[in-house]
């Protein structure tokens, strides 16, 4: 693992919403093959931090490089071919087919006045039938449901192919049968594309099932990083998000659950 | 289902302009049919024929389908630009300003040139003062930028029916004209025909990226598109169509709203389709629109705003059924 070439850096990053700090002097390295978790209680900067990493906000401080080179250097159009965000809404207000939608996560990849080639048509369909929507292909993204409209999002930040994958709550609106098989899905190809993925989560049992390391957002005081075991026990935990959190073994599994 | 070669609907468009050019150059009060129009158009004969078909209907018909163009292409932009399929190219108060300007013009007993001028300007005060206001601290939001854009049109809607109020009965005659939008005076220039050439092809170079805007700004800037940026373009760039187009005939109404929804429910989502489609549908229909205000009180002439208003309002009508039972 510590062969594995660093991804993303950050130095010494500091954030504030509204003249909160949310933290003042993060400093991580993601490697290519793993997957960060996020976690926190609302309000800790989950989402800020994700949106920060992928420069849709200015850090209030410190320093964040891609691929060993600052985030603020690369060109918006090169930075989308290398990182991918998951938001946790989407909007439809102005019509669209599924297809066409997919189709979006190509544009990076593709110059001006290009259109869309066969290679990216079989990506978009490729991706359309790893999430289980091929045979929707042609319907209306109005028309679908909320967990449906989901995986499109994820079939689109497949089609874009990044090396960083942001994931901001990818169980949203997913049943239970789906929050496993799209992480599974993603999890699985990072070593064979020297891919990683930072996922911000509400959902404590999935982050212990996918990700490596954890970064324990908390509502006072610095955030923790480490290993998910070192990070996700009881104490730590309920410390974290201000409220009993129990944990019990199923099988190979621990589950957590509050009390 | 929808899927048809993108070729095939502008090959379509393309016929209906070419058509709509020969309905107009014949229509009108005085007796000039198609076949008289076609031998014209391969060898002139001198005559009043000639003079009618040169001097009056083509400079016309030209007028036409350039402001409908111009309408139905500000109202796609405008469309993306607020992320709202109901917005048209009038919502941010360009016409308004435009109107207010051009009446205080038609007060003062200016010249038609003189009224167009001050429309211009107006538009063109209207389009820095919406823009200064919803700027507000360097970003600004869509919501904002709609909201400010109402508002304001409210407030030149209430000083022309101040200007309306308080003129003399001739005066305000002409002034109902403007407002419906009225091509009877109507020429264009190579200024206007050149706006709307080089709007177009800076959108048709920036029409993916408009497709990935429509999904919001925040996905379209990991997509990879400078989203402040583009926003910009698409402001800068309707606003000017928009006041072209108030300049050249007043405020037309519904071409910028229905034309590209009709579009839109044809299949043409991708902009890189509907802008073109756009720029065809709309010069067609508004060329059609105004022969029919030039042929059916004849030799009298309707406003052309109303045209497009009496056949606009159906349509839409009918459209928002049809994607209400589509979705359903």
């Amino acid at each position: 693992m510590s062969a594995s070439p660093v991804l993303l850096e950050t130095r010494a990053l500091r954030l504030e919403v509204a003249g909160r700090v949310l933290c003042d002097a993060l400093s991580l390295q993601l490697q290519a093959g793993e997957c960060l978790g996020v976690l926190g209680q609302n309000g800790t900067g989950k989402t800020t931090l994700l949106h920060t990493l992928a420069r849709l906000r200015p850090a209030n401080g410190g320093e964040i490089l891609l691929q060993g080179r600052s985030l603020n250097a690369w060109s918006r159009k090169a930075l989308a071919t290398q990182l991918g965000m998951l938001f946790q809404s989407s909007s439809d207000e102005m019509p669209a087919s599924v297809e066409e939608t997919v189709l979006l996560g190509r544009h990076p990849h593709l110059p001006d006045w290009q259109w869309e080639a066969a290679q990216d048509h079989a990506l978009a369909r490729a991706a359309l039938e790893d999430v289980g929507l091929l045979a929707m292909a042609q319907r209306e993204v109005a028309s679908l449901s909320g967990g449906e409209r989901q995986r499109l999002a994820l079939a689109m930040l497949l089609a874009q192919q990044p090396q960083l994958y942001l994931l901001d709550e990818p169980g949203n609106h997913l049943d239970i049968a789906y929050q496993v098989s799209a992480l599974q899905l993603l999890c699985a190809r990072l070593p064979a594309q020297g891919a990683a993925v930072c996922m911000a989560t509400h959902d404590i049992n999935l982050a212990a099932r996918f990700c490596h390391r954890i970064l324990l957002l908390r509502p006072h005081g610095e955030p923790l990083l480490g290993s998910a075991q070192d990070i996700l026990t009881p104490a730590i935990l309920s410390e974290a998000y201000g409220c009993r959190i129990g944990v019990a073994s199923a099988g190979t599994r621990q589950v957590f659950f509050a009390e | 289902m929808r899927q048809r070669h993108p070729l095939v609907l502008l090959s379509a468009l393309l016929g209906l302009t070419v058509l709509s050019f020969l309905v107009s150059f014949s229509s009108g009060s005085a007796d000039l049919g198609v076949g008289e129009v076609l031998a014209q158009l391969v060898g002139q004969e001198p005559g009043l024929q000639q003079q009618i078909l040169f001097e009056l209907r083509i400079p016309r018909s030209f007028a036409a389908f350039v402001t409908g163009a111009l309408l139905a292409l500000s109202g796609v932009l405008m469309q993306v630009l607020l992320r709202n399929p109901l917005a048209d190219p009038y919502i941010l108060g360009i016409s308004g300003g435009a109107a207010v300007a051009a009446l205080a013009a038609i007060l003062l007993g200016a010249s038609a040139v003189w009224i167009s001028n001050a429309a211009f300007a107006g538009a063109l005060l209207s389009i820095l003062i919406v823009f200064g206001l919803a700027r507000g601290n360097s970003t600004w939001s869509s919501t904002r930028l709609l909201l400010t854009g109402v508002v304001v049109s409210a407030g030149w809607g209430a000083l022309i029916n101040i200007l309306l109020t308080t003129s003399a009965n001739n005066s305000v005659y002409s002034m109902l004209f403007w407002l419906m939008g009225d091509l009877s005076q109507s020429r264009v220039g190579w200024i206007s025909a050149g706006i709307l050439l080089g709007g177009l092809s800076l959108m048709l170079w920036q029409a993916r990226a408009l497709n990935v805007l429509a999904r919001g700004d925040l996905q379209a800037e990991a997509l990879g598109v400078q989203v402040q940026r583009l926003k910009l373009q698409l402001y800068v760039c309707t606003s000017v169509l928009t006041a072209c187009a108030v300049t050249i005939a007043g405020s037309i109404g519904f071409v910028g709203l229905v034309i590209p929804h009709m579009l839109r429910l044809l299949g043409a989502r991708d902009h890189r389709l509907l802008i073109p489609a756009a720029v065809l549908l709309g010069g067609s229909f508004l060329m059609l629109a105004d022969s029919l205000a030039r042929s059916i009180v004849a030799p009298l002439q309707l406003p052309v705003g109303v045209v497009t208003a009496i056949i606009g309002v159906p349509v839409f009508l009918l459209i928002l059924r049809h994607t209400r039972s589509v979705r359903e």
